[in-house]
């Protein structure tokens, strides 16, 4: 039997100690949820355990192969480099990680500020008007604002598989925009009751800036139902089939119609992807894709 | 009875100026609009207002939560933050200060006005005087 090169021995046991400290540092990955520390941790354990295999298996090379250990110590110089240059490079990733959700925080705060003052330009001139067309139209236009804006506070909130900055948890934000439409839209003693089912969703600030818009508008018709013929109104959000989803807004009664919020309704569907909608008596349903559409190509009927 | 004084402390101009009108007509008194730290520090100890409209980053070094701090050192009166900062560790520092309300940027007036309504009508008459 041909004897095995002490040089072959050594590699053998390097690639074993290599697969079993790839799979410590996996192990060790499954248990943490931080993103920003899931390489460092990984190339830590990863190192750790190599370093700790190859002494384990060193002690064997030493008491079974008499010539091996001081190959194998070189070995171990060359090859352990790399692994100090990858932990390095896992330091300066998750480095630029954090920087980089620093930049995103720093954009959504200049976005709400900025929000704020259009906001604010509009509350100025609003209160030059006398009440009327004019000054219902710049009333309008604020709370389309805060709607957007509530969606901007909902990234960051949000905790969605994207990022922890670039999705929205639907329930949560329908449910505030609702509230926050009740209040801002109705006076006590008008408000509409509202019921919202909405499953566990998370969309992109895109999407779930037009969904909200969509279902801003559709509130705003409520305006002028009076009181008394405004029974429950609901709010779905559900998953239909693979990659669908269904918004439904559905009243007793018929909704009322409104030449510009209808307008506005349709190019905000049409930025959704594969967007299927329909207004019957008090029930309006649309059914679409998730992502933005790509190219945008609508027209205005009327 | 006269109207509560609320100072206004944004570095914004035209926020400040909606906010102005926008509290006047709801019978509230400005008593001043300030748009840095240092001068909102001077113009709370001057003027005593009753209540403190803040945003967090302002026009000079010292930020609203240091204005805050600041404040709360030598007296006791109700803040709201009004900010665009709403990450983890700006809210932790904010908390610490003890403010009455955090309302996010762009902030719904509904919302100003219920927490408003809430701290005037919280606040005894008798705690007023005591400040």
């Amino acid at each position: 039997m041909m004897p095995v090169p002490d040089t072959m021995i050594a590699l053998i046991n390097f690639f074993s100690a290599l697969i079993f400290a790839l799979l410590v540092g996996f192990c060790i990955t499954i248990f943490i949820r931080s993103r920003k520390l899931r390489y460092p941790v990984f190339f830590l354990g990863f190192s750790f355990t190599l370093i700790c295999a190859v002494s384990v298996f060193n002690i064997f090379e030493h008491l079974n192969i008499a010539k091996a250990m001081d190959k194998y110590e070189e070995y171990a110089e060359v090859l352990f480099l790399p692994f100090i240059l990858l932990f390095c490079y896992s330091w300066t990733s998750s480095f630029m990680v954090e920087k980089n959700r620093k930049y995103a925080q720093e954009l959504q705060h200049r976005v709400k500020n900025n929000l704020q003052i259009i906001e604010s330009l509009l509350m100025v001139q609003r209160s030059t008007l006398p009440e009327g067309d004019a000054a219902e139209v710049i009333d309008a236009s604020r709370r389309r604002i805060l709607s957007i804006g509530l969606a901007e506070q909902f990234l960051h909130e949000s905790s969605g598989p994207l990022s922890d900055t670039s999705c929205v948890d639907m329930s949560n934000y329908l449910n505030a925009l609702l509230l926050q439409d009740e209040l801002t839209f109705f006076d006590e003693g008008q408000r509409p009751g509202f019921a919202i089912s909405c499953e566990k969703i998370v969309f992109n600030a895109e999407t779930a800036i037009s969904c909200g818009l969509i279902v801003n508008e559709l509130v705003l018709l409520l305006r002028s139902v009076p009181k008394e013929k405004q029974e429950l109104i609901t709010l779905t959000l559900k998953k239909t089939e693979k990659n669908r989803y269904e918004l439904s807004f559905s009243m007793k009664g018929t909704l009322p119609k409104n030449d510009f919020s209808g307008k506005l309704v349709e190019i905000l569907c049409a930025q959704l992807k594969n967007p299927v909608h329909k207004k019957t008596g008090g029930s309006f349903t649309l059914e679409f894709s998730p992502e933005r559409r790509e190219e945008l190509r609508w027209q205005l009927r009327g | 009875m006269a109207a509560p004084r609320i100072m206004i402390v944004e570095d914004e101009t035209i926020v400040s100026w909606a906010l102005s009108i926008q509290l006047e007509s709801w019978g509230y008194a400005v008593s001043s609009l300030e748009s840095c730290g240092s001068a909102a520090i001077e113009a709370f100890h001057r003027d005593r207002p009753d209540l403190i409209l803040m945003d967090i980053n302002l026009a000079d070094d010292i930020d609203g939560i240091r204005v805050a701090e600041t404040i709360h050192r030598t007296a006791c009166v109700p803040i709201i933050f009004i900010t665009a900062s709403q990450d983890a560790a700006t809210l932790v520092k904010l908390n610490a200060t003890n403010p009455s309300c955090i309302i996010s940027k762009p902030y719904s007036h509904f919302l100003l006005k219920k927490a408003l309504a809430e701290i005037f009508t919280q606040e005894s008459p008798a705690s007023r005087a005591r400040d």
